[in-house]
C-alpha cells in the first residue's frame, strides 16, 4: 500500500487540499485577496509579457477611465482650465511611490493655489502637490484645488479624480480593476460542494440501483434499464441547459440533473460487474455456507470487488461536474454575479483577448487544467493501490 | 435479418417517443408567467412535437423548418468534419507507429496527444482563440459558407474542429479503440493464413474495422453534440446549439416550438445513427450473419 502511494497521488492530494483551503478562506475571510489595481493591468509575472510583447510591464499603457479631464459646463471655468492646466495631472498613482503634480506653467505666477480637499497625509509646498499613498488609500480619490487668479480677481475650484493602484498584482486585473488571483480563489468554492451533490445522485444512486438490479434480475431492473437508455440517448448538455433555466440558474439544482445524466453509465458499469461476479465460485460457496443475500451482495461483491470502479467513478463525477459548472458559467446560464466562477473569468477574458489581455484566459485555464488533472490522478492512483489483484 | 432490423426500428421509435416526452416535461417546467398550467403546456408541446406542426416562429418571423434546416446543416457539417478528422488522425498515428515501431520521439508525441486530449472542450477552445488571435494572428473570424472560397471556409472551420476533436478525450478514445481492434485483428488465424498465402489483408481489415468504428461513433455522438453546442457559442458558429442558447437566453416567454424543434432534430440524429449502426452490424459482422 505504501509503495503504491505514487507521486501522482501526492500531486492530486495537494491540489485537493489547496481547494479545501481556498474554500475555508472563502467562508471565513472572504475579503482576504480582494486587492484592487488599475483596470486591465498586466500580471507581475513578466515571463508571458516578455514572450508575447518583447517589452517590460512598465511601458504598457493602462486602459484607464480617468485619462481625460472632464470639462465643466461653465464656459468661464473651461477657459480657465484650458489656460492654466496645460500639463494635465497624472490620473494614476501607485502605492508607496511619490505622486507629484504642479498645476500650472512655471512661468505664470499670477495664479495662487490652495488645496481645498485632498486625501490625508498629503503635502503642498511651493505650489506643488505631493503625496505618497499607503495601502489603505487604494481606490479613487477626488482632489479639489482652489485657484485665485490675480489678473481677473476671481477664484475657481478645479477637481479631478486620482486613482491609486496597489502596485502590480500576481495574475493581473480585469476590466473592473479586481485581482484575477483573488477571483480565482473565490471561484474555487464552486468545485467541491456541487461535485458532492452530483456524486450523490450519479454514483451512489447508480451503485445502489446497479447492485440491486444486477443481483436480483426482475421487472424493476428492466424498468431502470429502459429509463437509463432513454436518458443516455439525449445529449447531456440539452438536459442541463433546460435544468438551469428551470431552476433559475441555481447551481445546486443543476448538479442534481448532472447526477441524473451520469447515472446511466455508472449504473450499467456496476450492474455488469455484479452480473459477472454473481455466478463465480466464491458467491456460490458463501450461499451454501448460509450467508444472507444482502451480505453477499454488499460485502463480498461490492465492497471487495467494486471499490476501485466506484473511486474512479467518483473522480470522473467531480471532473464532469466542475467542467459543466465552468461551461454553464461561460455561457452565462450558470453562476450569476456577484458570485464568481472560473467560467465567468474565461468569458471576460474572451473579450479582453482583442485588446491583448491574455491573463484572464491563460491563468484560469491553467488552474482548471491543474484541478481536473488533480482529480484524475487521485482517482487513478487510489483505484490502482486499492485493487486487490495488483 | 429483416426481423432484427424491424425490432431495432421499433425500439428506436419508442426511445425517441420517450425522450421527446422527457424533453416536453422539462420544457413545461420552465417558469413562465404568461403561459397556462403545466399539464396544458405539456400537452400542447407534445402535440406539436408529434404532429410536426411548428408553423412560424413569432419571435423571428421565419418558418421554424427553415431556421432549423439552416442551422442543422452547419452543425452536421461541424460534427461530420470532426469525426472524419479524428478517425484520420488516429489512423495516421497508428500507421506511423507500425512503421517506426520503437521511435522515441513518436512515443513522446503519442503520450502528449493522449494527455492533452483529456482536457474539456471549453478550455481547448479558449486556448485556441488565445493562440489564434494573439500569437498567429491568422485565422479569420467569420466566413460566408456559400460564397467564400474553400480556403477561407477551411480556415474558419479549423478552430472549432480542432477543439472538438481534441477535447473531452475524443481523439484518445478513437485512437485506443482502433489500435486495440487492429492488434486483435492481427492475431486472428485467418489474417495470418491470408498473409502466408501472400494476399493483401487491407481490404479485409477495413471491412472488419467499419463495425467497431461505427459502434464508437454511435456511442460518442451525444458527447459530440454536447461539445458542438459549446464550440458553436464560443466561435459564433450559427448552428443548432447557438440557436438553442439564443432561445434560452431570451428573457420572459421563450420561443418554445423552435426550442422543441432544435432538440428533436438532435434526438432524431442520435436515433438514426444508432439505427445505421445496427444495420451495419447486421450486414457486415460475420458472426451475426451466421446466427
Amino acid at each position: 500500500m505504501i509503495k503504491a502511494v505514487s507521486s501522482k497521488l501526492i500531486f492530486g492530494l495537494t491540489i485537493l487540499l489547496t481547494l479545501v483551503i481556498a474554500h475555508i478562506v472563502n467562508i471565513f475571510y472572504p475579503n482576504m485577496f480582494n486587492e484592487r489595481s488599475a483596470r486591465n493591468s498586466p500580471p507581475s509575472i513578466t515571463l508571458f509579457q516578455k514572450l508575447l510583447y518583447n517589452n517590460p510591464i512598465e511601458e504598457i499603457e493602462f486602459i484607464s477611465n480617468w485619462l481625460f479631464l472632464e470639462e465643466s459646463d461653465n464656459e468661464e471655468v473651461t477657459r480657465f482650465e484650458r489656460k492654466y492646466f496645460l500639463n494635465a495631472p497624472n490620473r494614476t498613482a501607485t502605492v508607496n511611490k511619490e505622486y507629484n503634480y504642479r498645476p500650472t506653467n512655471r512661468s505664470n505666477n499670477s495664479v495662487i493655489y490652495e488645496v481645498y480637499s485632498a486625501p490625508p497625509n498629503f503635502e503642498f509646498r511651493n505650489q506643488e502637490f505631493s503625496w505618497i499613498p499607503i495601502k489603505e488609500n487604494v481606490g479613487a480619490h477626488t482632489i479639489i484645488l482652489e485657484a485665485y487668479d490675480q489678473e481677473s480677481n476671481k477664484t475657481f475650484q478645479i477637481e479631478y479624480i486620482l486613482y491609486v493602484n496597489s502596485s502590480f498584482l500576481l495574475f493581473g486585473s480585469n476590466n473592473r480593476g479586481e485581482s484575477v488571483f483573488g477571483m480565482i480563489v473565490k471561484g474555487a468554492s464552486w468545485t467541491l460542494v456541487p461535485g458532492l451533490i452530483a456524486c450523490f445522485f450519479g454514483v451512489i444512486l447508480g451503485l445502489f440501483f446497479g447492485a440491486i438490479s444486477g443481483y436480483y434480475n426482475n421487472y424493476f431492473s428492466n424498468l431502470i434499464d429502459n429509463l437509463s437508455i432513454v436518458i443516455e440517448s439525449i445529449p447531456a448538455l440539452i438536459i442541463i441547459f433546460l435544468a438551469s433555466v428551470i431552476s433559475g440558474f441555481n447551481i445546486y439544482v443543476i448538479m442534481i440533473f448532472v447526477g441524473i445524466v451520469l447515472f446511466p453509465s455508472n449504473y450499467e458499469n456496476i450492474k455488469q460487474t455484479v452480473i459477472s461476479f454473481k455466478k463465480s465460485q466464491f458467491v456460490e460457496s458463501s450461499k451454501e455456507i448460509g450467508f444472507r443475500n444482502t451480505t453477499i451482495l454488499w460485502k463480498d461483491i461490492i465492497w471487495s470487488n467494486c471499490k476501485t470502479k466506484i473511486i474512479k467513478q467518483i473522480s470522473y463525477c467531480f471532473v464532469f461536474s466542475i467542467t459543466i459548472e465552468i461551461t454553464l458559467s461561460y455561457l452565462q446560464i450558470g453562476i450569476q454575479p456577484p458570485n464568481i466562477s472560473w467560467g465567468m473569468l474565461l468569458y471576460e477574458g474572451r473579450s479582453m483577448l482583442l485588446m491583448g489581455g491574455y491573463w484572464l484566459t491563460v491563468f484560469p485555464s491553467m488552474i482548471i487544467i491543474l484541478t481536473l488533472s488533480g482529480f484524475y490522478f487521485v482517482g487513478e492512483s487510489l483505484s490502482r493501490s486499492l485493487n486487490p489483484r495488483s | 435479418m429483416i426481423k432484427k432490423i424491424g425490432y431495432s426500428l421499433v425500439k428506436s421509435v419508442l426511445n425517441l417517443l420517450l425522450s421527446v416526452i422527457f424533453i416536453c416535461v422539462l420544457l413545461a417546467l420552465i417558469p413562465d408567467i404568461t403561459a397556462d398550467n403545466y399539464a396544458l403546456r405539456f400537452k400542447s408541446y407534445f402535440i406539436t412535437a408529434v404532429t410536426f406542426n411548428y408553423d412560424i416562429s413569432l419571435a423571428r418571423g421565419f418558418y421554424i423548418s427553415e431556421l432549423v434546416i439552416d442551422a442543422s446543416q452547419k452543425t452536421f457539417l461541424l460534427i461530420f468534419v470532426t469525426l472524419i478528422t479524428v478517425i484520420m488522425i488516429s489512423l495516421v498515428i497508428i500507421i506511423l507507429e507500425s512503421l517506426f515501431n520503437q521511435n522515441y520521439i513518436l512515443q513522446i508525441i503519442v503520450t502528449v496527444i493522449k494527455t492533452i486530449s483529456t482536457l474539456p472542450v471549453l478550455i481547448w477552445a479558449s486556448l485556441l482563440i488565445f493562440f489564434a488571435f494573439i500569437i498567429w494572428n491568422a485565422v479569420p473570424v467569420y466566413a460566408d459558407l456559400e460564397s467564400d472560397s474553400l480556403w477561407i471556409k477551411t480556415l474558419v472551420i479549423a478552430l472549432p474542429v480542432i477543439s472538438l476533436s481534441l477535447g473531452d478525450g475524443m481523439l484518445m478514445d478513437f485512437y485506443l479503440k482502433i489500435k486495440n481492434e487492429l492488434s486483435s485483428l492481427n492475431q486472428q488465424q485467418w489474417v495470418k493464413s491470408l498473409r502466408a498465402r501472400g494476399i493483401s489483408t487491407l481490404k479485409h481489415k477495413i471491412r472488419s474495422l467499419i463495425v467497431p468504428i461505427f459502434n464508437l461513433v454511435s456511442s460518442k455522438i451525444t458527447y459530440l453534440i454536447s461539445g458542438s453546442i459549446i464550440v458553436e457559442y464560443i466561435f459564433s458558429w450559427q448552428g443548432l446549439g447557438f440557436l438553442i442558447w439564443q432561445v434560452l437566453m431570451t428573457p420572459g416567454a421563450k420561443d418554445y416550438p423552435l426550442l422543441l424543434a432544435c432538440c428533436k432534430v438532435l434526438l432524431i440524429t442520435v436515433i438514426i445513427i444508432s439505427l445505421i449502426r445496427d444495420y451495419i452490424d447486421f450486414t457486415l459482422n460475420p458472426h451475426l450473419i451466421e446466427k
